[in-house]
């Protein structure tokens, strides 16, 4: 019971302490009008950092052309985003005629957490659209021989710090819509046997429920807006999709009858992924031999297919915050970042790797590279396809879920 | 002779199975609350979970049940509640070769056919035994789809397993994906071997038992 307890304080410590501290309103608010070029939004905007120290513009630096900026040197930008530490970070935003947009300080947080705020306001004033520099990220990271952990961490990869400590095998992070409690699968050992089971934990106080732990496969763990839970469960025979209505528990559904079962096949149905209005559950299944995307109402009903032109094999679909899009993995030879409109027809490749999950913007997803010997994340800004890959962790590391 | 002396044994070995686990899942919970050592003792199992009206880990242990669990459908092949390993069971990994499959495929080889009937008759003749079948996959496919695709090869092993007679409640099946290699090489030989379903044997620890010649 001790142990529990230490666990619940560790997890609580790290959301309370970790989480990167609000920076407060910016000051001072120098208000110029900037001129932005007609072809900002699909090419990669040219911005120069003058004056900042080298810890500051390493983070703006990664920031910005995670969002579509390029850093180039003064005389060849289109904005100019100049600075310095004086009691907390100052910067100000300006075009290459000198146009000043702002002129702020950044009290507060750390250092890291004031150039994410600058970040965003950069941002803010080029595109009009939020910025993400302040967001996290679940994946999960191998730990041990046959061990790994749930993570959390800056979106940059920054502060990584363990939410589980089973020092067994995990997978499948997922956030719940609302971010204040996570799902994994994980190969937790009980009764002798390393059943899957789908585990919700609370961020904020690190309680853990078993939300599935049938015979076979327990797996998938996505919630929607309206607080139904989809999962891949082989209790039937082969994996399936199901979904839990609000506020249904397993342990007062031990043969899951109250579960609603999506599909009936004898196919691998795998990588569940909602629909931002929560009406849509999207995942990967087969027919005739053939690998694809498909939707079902959230009510149940046909499998709708998604068709994704040009790419072969879709897998580990993720369905934009806007609902425009669906990224995925296809697979042909290597794995492929890919991007369909959620409709289906045309499949773009973004990036060569694995699992990629949406930012909020709709604009950046986070993705899975393997490296010799370890896997690696990477941000890929979809527009203008310009790839960034945080910095290693200590173990291979993937399974990334962007949160807000 | 043989199913009268089973139904002896198997009632006291349940019972004191059962005991074992009882005790145990209440140290073992404190890590994660509400995760039963097995659905069928979860409400007796001493986390205070009340979910499972079955009072017998094991069923009723019925001989001609071979033993195993009464529950589930055995329509799927596969019963919904975990398989229940009691603690005086030991885990033999090593007793049988493990099956292979082709790229991206969970179809049985007619060349492993000839392992799997022996799999299947060393599970009639000790009907105490369980099995757990895993699923394994080579890193040639994504980690969810692989985590699937794992699960499929081996319920089309456990499938097999009871078309020739093997009752489903003493099968479990259970899924790595990709993150179990038995070889970390690219070769084409490493992926072949890495795409596979192992046997995993629980047996009581006490008692002769013969194993098969290999």
């Amino acid at each position: 019971m001790n142990k529990f307890r230490i666990f619940c304080l560790s997890i609580f410590t790290v959301v309370f302490l970790f989480k990167p501290t609000h920076v407060f309103a910016a000051e001072g608010d120098g208000g110029g009008r900037l001129v932005v070029p007609a072809e900002v939004r699909n090419k990669l905007i040219p911005v120069a950092l003058v004056g900042f120290p080298p810890g500051v513009s390493s983070v703006l630096s990664f920031d910005l052309e995670v969002m579509g900026c390029k850093i180039v040197p003064e005389g060849d930008a289109s904005f100019v985003v100049e600075g310095k530490i004086e009691d907390a970070l100052v910067g100000k935003l300006s075009d290459k005629t000198g146009n000043v947009e702002f002129h702020r300080k950044y009290p507060g947080g750390t250092v890291r957490d004031q150039a994410h705020a600058l970040s965003n306001d950069v941002i803010k004033a080029i595109t009009g659209k939020p910025g993400i520099a302040h967001t996290q990220i679940l994946f999960k990271m191998k730990t041990g021989a046959r061990a790994e952990e749930v993570f959390l961490s800056d979106y940059d990869g920054h502060q990584p710090k363990a939410l589980t400590s089973d020092k067994t095998l995990v997978g499948s992070p997922k956030w719940s819509p609302k971010g204040d409690e996570i799902f994994y699968t994980s190969w937790l050992k009980r009764g002798g046997l390393e059943n899957t089971t789908v585990v919700r934990q609370n961020l904020a106080t690190g309680s853990r429920d078993v939300m599935a732990r049938y015979r076979g496969l327990n797996t998938g763990g996505a919630l929607s807006p309206q607080g139904f839970l989809a999962m891949i469960l082989s209790k039937e025979g082969s994996p399936d999709v199901y979904v839990a209505p609000p506020a249904w528990e397993f342990m007062k559904d031990l043969k899951g009858e109250n579960l609603n079962r999506m599909c009936k096949t004898r196919e691998e149905e795998s990588g569940v992924s909602w629909s931002p209005d929560g009406q849509w559950l999207c995942f990967a299944t087969r027919a005739r031999g053939k690998r694809m995307l498909v939707k079902v109402a959230a009510q149940g009903g046909n499998m709708i297919r998604i068709p994704t032109n040009g790419v072969l094999n879709p897998s580990e679909p993720s369905w934009s915050h806007d609902g425009r899009w669906i990224a995925f993995t296809s697979q042909m030879g290597g794995f492929n970042v890919c991007v369909v409109p959620a409709q289906g027809g045309e499949a773009k490749v973004v990036a060569s790797g694995e699992g990629p999950t949406w930012a909020t913007n709709s604009r950046n997803l986070i993705f899975t590279r393997r490296g010799v010997n370890k896997r690696r994340l990477a941000i890929v800004d979809v527009p203008t396809k310009q790839v960034k890959i945080l910095p290693a962790f200590d173990g291979s590391s993937s399974q990334p879920a962007w949160g807000k | 002779m043989r199913l009268m002396m089973f139904s002896k044994v198997v009632p006291l070995m349940v019972f004191i199975g059962f005991i074992s686990i009882g005790c145990k899942s209440s140290k073992e919970n404190a890590a994660l609350t509400k995760i039963p050592t097995s659905v069928n003792n979860a409400g007796v199992g001493g986390n205070g979970n009340t979910g499972g009206d079955n009072s017998n880990p094991l069923g009723p242990g019925n001989p001609g049940d071979n033993g195993g669990n009464s529950g589930g459908t055995d329509i799927g092949g596969n019963p919904v509640e975990p398989l229940s390993i009691p603690e005086n069971y030991r885990e033999e990994r090593n007793v049988f070769a493990s099956v292979h499959f082709d790229y991206d495929s969970a179809e049985l080889r007619p060349g492993d056919m000839g392992l799997i009937t022996q799999v299947a008759e060393h599970l009639m003749q000790n009907p105490a035994h369980m099995l757990l079948v895993e699923g394994h996959c080579d890193e040639r496919g994504t980690e969810e789809y692989n985590l699937s695709l794992g699960e499929r090869r081996a319920l089309s092993v456990a499938e097999e397993l009871a078309k020739l007679g093997v009752t489903v409640s003493r099968l479990g099946t259970q899924s790595f994906g990709e993150k179990v290699p038995v070889s970390d090489s690219n070769s084409k030989e490493s992926l072949a071997k890495n795409r596979r379903g192992e046997f995993v044997l629980f047996m009581p620890m006490t008692g002769v038992v013969e194993l098969p010649q290999k």
